[in-house]
């Protein structure tokens, strides 16, 4: 029986396509079967992140609607074995979908997958309402910036008062030393303000924005910082105990070789 | 036993309670077998009215004559008792009493003894408690949520929202919480934000109150 996971946060641009991309694949690398859902009708980006844009045929509106089967709508990624996703219409709108037959999808495909993650789009209308209709956990996304953690907060009452208990926080994109110079909100002060679990912290790495734009999750990529931040988000998804990681690690190959002599953190 | 038919006593006389019954029959013989039982307890009883639906008029007039006839029992009424009491006394009674209570007057009220409200949850962004008492939460109030109340406030926990109290004009009114850090604070039509820059990691609980028409914070 598979668990369904929808990624939220209220503002855009937080990172929850990328975020919802690099946990797909980095559960598949762990061996589960996963699909992910662009709940995004409109507005649809994850394909595009995960370079599968050319290969859409039916989506998301066809198969809550019967126009396919759902087993059509999927798009199976070749270069993780076990990594589907259902894209969003881009013709349409979001009341193409009910938030019933969100929930009838989401309980079709857990009997046949270990992790269905949903992509949700921004805001709070009716393409979050569908999004969240059929998810059993949440993970809300967010920056150490004022005006995402408010929008966050927002998003954490509203999926409480949807019944979906104790949604896990993702902070994205940090910057050490903005926040060693006191210049960004560190973990401690959002953890106090949305006082919730925190899933995972990503540092800000422009190789994301490369390997985004190339349709590669960084989670593929061994050597890269925030992949590694990806890699133990998935792990703590399934259940694994991972401790968060040290941000203040100096990652250049001047830190590394500085490192390997005991020098230097 | 007949189930149909029951005899009350009451202290101006008897009662004559009637079941839902599918045949007047059913009544007739009911009252019949329930005075013939005891016909000595009855006599010169005194019937009041009944209770329960009796039917047509046609029947009442049968049960009188039984009763009367038969038995020689005073039968003073046989109107159903409490429906009369209903349909023509409370009604006006009713609407007089809805008139009274319409003015309250809220700006003078004394608030340290008016109703409460409890919110045992914190309250996050959007979310917003407006009250004619007071409030009291017990969590945090984060920015983005909203508080207004016609009497005082008291956050046990961290106050970072918007908060109005004595939203009627009650200069009285007070804001209480464990840590102070207000987006905004308003009492009656005063209003005032949180000093700047000033961040405290500890608990310390604050009042915010009116003192000669402006808001002063003062540790509690």
């Amino acid at each position: 029986m598979g668990e369904v996971i929808v990624i939220t946060s209220g503002k855009g641009g937080v990172g929850k396509t990328t975020t919802t991309a690099n946990i797909g694949a980095g559960l598949v690398n762990l061996g589960k079967k996963v699909v992910v859902i662009d709940a995004d009708i409109g507005l649809r980006n994850l394909d595009v992140v995960l370079g599968l844009e050319n290969r859409i045929v039916y989506d998301l509106v066809d198969a809550v609607t019967g126009e396919c089967k759902i087993k059509q709508a999927l798009i199976k990624d070749k270069r993780f074995d076990g990594l589907y996703l259902i894209p969003a219409a881009q013709t349409k709108d979001k009341d193409s979908v009910s938030e019933q037959q969100m929930v009838d999808l989401c309980n079709e495909l857990r009997e046949t997958h270990d992790y269905i993650l949903i992509d949700c789009p921004a805001g709070i209308e009716q393409g979050f309402k569908n999004a969240i209709a059929g998810a059993d956990k949440a993970i809300v996304v967010t920056t150490p910036e004022v005006s995402a953690v408010r929008d966050a907060d927002r998003i954490i009452g509203l999926l409480e008062a949807a019944e979906i208990e104790n949604p896990r926080l993702i902070v994205n994109r940090i910057r050490p030393d903005m926040v060693r110079r006191g210049e960004m909100m560190d973990l401690a002060d959002m953890k106090d303000i949305l006082a919730i679990e925190v899933l995972g912290i990503v540092p800000d790495d422009e190789n994301v924005v490369i390997s985004t734009n190339r349709g590669l999750p960084t989670v593929a990529d061994e050597a890269s910082f925030s992949g590694q931040a990806f890699r133990n988000i998935a792990l703590r998804i399934t259940g694994q105990e991972v401790p968060l990681m040290d941000l203040e690690l100096d990652n250049t190959v001047m830190g590394k070789i500085k490192r390997l002599f005991g020098i230097g953190k | 036993m007949n189930k149909y038919v029951e005899f009350k006593g009451t202290s101006n006389g008897l009662v004559l309670s009637i079941k839902p019954f599918e045949s007047f029959e059913q009544i007739l013989e009911g009252v019949k077998e329930k005075l013939d039982a005891s016909a000595q307890f009855f006599q010169g009883a005194k019937i009041i009215g009944v209770e329960g639906f009796l039917g047509e008029e046609k029947q009442r007039v049968a049960l009188y004559h039984l009763l009367t006839d038969e038995y020689n029992l005073e039968v003073l009424s046989l109107d159903p008792l409490m429906r009369m009491t209903k349909s023509e006394e409370v009604p006006s009674e009713v609407i007089e009493e809805e008139e009274e209570i319409t003015e309250i007057d809220y700006k003078h009220v004394d608030y340290n003894e008016f109703d409460t409200k409890i919110v045992r949850h914190t309250l996050r962004s959007g979310m917003g408690v407006a009250y004619d008492g007071n409030i009291v939460v017990i969590g945090d109030v984060n920015p983005g949520a909203e508080l207004s109340a016609g009497g005082n406030i008291i956050v046990m926990g961290k106050l970072r929202g918007m908060v109005h109290a004595g939203k009627f004009g009650n200069k009285n009114a007070y804001v209480i919480a464990s840590k102070m850090l207000p987006t905004q604070i308003r009492i009656t039509n005063v209003i005032a934000r949180a000093p700047e820059g000033e961040n405290i990691d500890e608990l310390k609980p604050e009042i915010a109150h009116l003192k000669s028409g402006k808001m002063s914070i003062e540790e509690l």
